[in-house]
């Protein structure tokens, strides 16, 4: 070991304050207490697997109306109709959603 | 962790670290004051290494237990807490300086740089100016030599920390004292020449 090693080895060791680890553990539960509240990963994955399944459902229910007596109803008395059966059309899904979003909640 | 064993196969109940890092995942924060009281003297003495200021070595230190904290749930219990903490640690003092501490450079450091017949008092401080001259390093090089002479680090563990294999911590260990000689050979000459002036 030269000259060089020998100082880089007896280096002075300083010791900690007598208030560090109070003030280390201090700033450790101010993280804890200030962490946001974790992600409702349960409650995620439910209401994805029920819009997933009403999609289903809404394709399914779709893909059996007969289109081409529907394209001659909504030709026939276009534009009025078109834009109500919209509204109505919106107006039924956006209950719907709020029905499952409450019994979902209800069941959290 | 969640074996509860260790990677030579002990059980984690032996190790105290183990048993505090289980239980504070498991949400007993208290159990990581075990964890500072064990690890606090280790933790600021290599801060202190890194910046030689008191007061800037307990802030890097505390923050550097602050991520440790944050960082416990993905330690592994293959490696050793030792070498996972430190690792942390390291991480957190880089940051740390780079945001804060203007590093020193060789032209600020007075110090009598030739061994020769010096009192001891200027031997004391010939040895305190070398130490901050390894500060004036490039990061490669200063980085391998603080954590080996730092409290009985090997070369493996130094390698393990630095995660670069120990060919390479070898390799900078050796052109990092080759470049701490050539710069106190530099002031050795600098200062015999202003002696003659």
């Amino acid at each position: 070991m030269d000259d060089l090693d020998r100082i880089l080895q007896d280096d002075t060791t300083i010791a900690p304050s007598p208030r560090f680890a109070a003030s280390v553990m201090a700033e450790v539960r101010a993280v804890v207490r200030d962490a946001p509240p974790e992600f409702p990963w349960r409650l995620f994955v439910l209401r994805l697997a029920w819009s997933g399944a009403v999609a289903a459902a809404g394709a399914a229910l779709v893909s059996q109306v007969d289109m081409s007596a529907l394209q001659s109803v909504t030709l026939a008395s276009a534009p009025v109709t078109a834009g109500l059966a919209y509204a109505t059309g919106a107006v039924f899904a956006t209950f719907i959603l709020l029905r499952v979003q409450r019994l979902l909640g209800e069941q959290e | 962790v969640e074996s509860g064993r260790t990677a030579d196969g002990s059980h984690a109940a032996e190790d105290p670290d183990l048993a505090d890092v289980r239980r504070v995942i498991a949400g007993d924060v208290e159990a990581f004051s075990g964890i500072v009281a064990r690890w606090q003297t280790r933790l600021l003495n290599l801060a202190w290494r890194f910046c030689r200021d008191r007061t800037m070595a307990e802030d890097m230190a505390q923050e550097a237990f602050v991520r440790a904290f944050r960082a416990l749930p993905t330690f592994r219990a293959e490696a050793t807490f030792s070498t996972w903490l430190t690792a942390v640690a390291l991480n957190s003092y880089r940051s740390a300086l780079r945001e804060r501490v203007p590093l020193p450079s060789v032209s600020d450091l007075t110090f009598e740089a030739n061994p020769d017949a010096l009192t001891e008092l200027e031997a004391t401080e010939r040895a305190s100016g070398i130490r901050q001259m390894v500060l004036t390093l490039p990061r490669r090089y200063r980085e391998p030599l603080v954590l080996f002479y730092f409290q009985e680090m090997n070369l493996a563990e130094t390698a393990r920390v630095l995660g670069m294999p120990e060919g390479t911590v070898k390799a900078r260990l050796h052109r990092g004292r080759q470049l701490l000689k050539r710069r106190l050979d530099a002031m050795s000459s600098r200062d015999a020449a202003t002696r003659k002036d």
